[in-house]
């Protein structure tokens, strides 16, 4: 083997761990992270703290309830980003929704996320944060559906990534009263949370960007009091210099689910 | 006696890191268009932000009301957006999930970083509302 060709072998070598561990991260360590809720009504917009970077991943998870059904949701942001929104009723009583909605930012600036229900008594909370490093033309690794779980104090789902370093979301759902003290799971940062929103719906959002392998992961919460939940899970790829190996789009829309 | 001084001054920097309530009333009046709801200066470091409004009169679906929160972190100078939130005219009682008739509406967002000043707008569209609430903070 040529020298050149040796030397550029191990300098590859030497780099492919470096790009392979190159995860999604969090921008700002958690400073971007905000919290919204409307009460009774039709729709809240809640701006990030600090400007949004282009390209990158914009979230806003939680949940909602409605006395004769929430409907579908729009989200909508000042960056005109385009999101895509995943809801789960509950298979309990279906009046309570968890949702994901994400979308990857057009434009760097200011940046205000609305959400919206189809109807003007409706109760929302929700969390939104930014992440960097994400695929910008094909964020989604695997979207996990929803669930619904008996009552427990360890509610969990669990999730398949595809790819290497992939980013992953939850959000919890579970109805008020009594006030539950909500934990993320020991591998899992918390984004936001409401444990009472009005005494209506609780919801905590949490993520792991730390999903080396492409595998199965669970995404778990403890909370202080069993419950029965709704829980709804979506890993995010990183960008292909990030990434190591890369596979298509894992996709499961199960029942009570829309889009 | 220098001893007290400096136990005083100890106790005022603890009082002023502290965070005091706030808020900005909205008088109980008959609204149409727009109405500025005036600069408040914040106290301390709250961190929670919440807009209530009387929605008693709110039955008709074609009259809606946003209400928009911005802050200030330079005393008033300038101004960004800290939230907003706005509601459809909706007929008939609204109950909660234990079937109690609620006759107000709201929002709350995360109180923003550094904001030393709160102001806000109502914003009545479609007609008029005969309503009060407030914009408050913790």
């Amino acid at each position: 083997m040529p020298r050149l060709t040796r030397l550029l072998l191990l300098l590859w070598l030497v780099l492919l761990p470096t790009a392979a561990h190159a995860a999604i991260a969090e921008v700002g360590a958690g400073s971007q992270r905000a919290k919204g809720q409307f009460d009774n009504g039709t729709t809240a917009g809640i701006a990030f703290p600090g400007n949004v970077g282009n390209a990158n991943l914009v979230i806003a998870a939680g949940a909602c309830w409605r006395n004769t059904g929430v409907g579908t949701l729009t989200v909508s942001d000042t960056r005109t980003t385009a999101y895509t929104t995943r809801q789960y009723f509950s298979n309990v009583d279906a009046n309570y929704m968890v949702f994901i909605a994400y979308g990857v930012t057009p434009s760097s600036g200011a940046n205000t996320v609305t959400v919206t229900a189809p109807n003007a008594n409706t109760y929302c909370s929700w969390g939104i944060d930014e992440f960097s490093g994400v695929d910008p033309a094909n964020p989604t690794d695997v979207d996990g559906g929803g669930v619904t779980t008996a009552s427990t104090a360890s509610p969990s789902s669990t999730i398949t990534t595809r790819v290497a370093n992939a980013l992953i979301i939850g959000a919890l759902l579970f109805e008020t009263t009594p006030v539950t003290t909500i934990t993320p799971g020991g591998s899992y940062a918390q984004i936001s949370e409401e444990e009472d929103n009005s005494a209506h719906q609780a919801f905590n959002t949490e993520f792991r960007n730390d999903a080396t392998t492409a595998t199965t992961y669970t995404v778990d919460w403890a909370l202080s009091v069993a419950r029965v939940t709704d829980i709804y899970v979506i890993a995010f790829q990183p960008t292909a210099a990030a990434g190591s190996s890369r596979a298509g789009i894992g996709f499961g829309v199960g029942p009570g689910m829309i889009d | 006696m220098r001893a007290l001084l400096l136990l005083l001054g100890l106790l005022l920097m603890a009082a002023s890191a502290s965070a005091a309530p706030g808020q900005i009333v909205i008088p109980v009046a008959r609204y149409s268009g727009k109405a500025a709801l005036p600069g408040t200066p914040v106290i301390g470091t709250p961190t929670s932000l919440r807009v209530s409004l009387d929605v008693s009169d709110n039955t008709d679906p074609t009259v809606a009301w946003v209400i928009t929160v911005e802050y200030s972190t330079d005393g008033g100078s300038t101004w960004q957006p800290a939230g907003n939130c706005a509601r459809n005219g909706f007929a008939g009682p609204v109950t909660d999930k234990n079937g109690q008739v609620v006759t107000t509406s709201g929002c709350a967002f995360s109180f923003p970083n550094g904001a030393n000043r709160l102001r806000g707008t109502l914003q009545i569209l479609g007609g008029a509302l005969s309503t009060l609430g407030r914009i408050e903070w913790e």
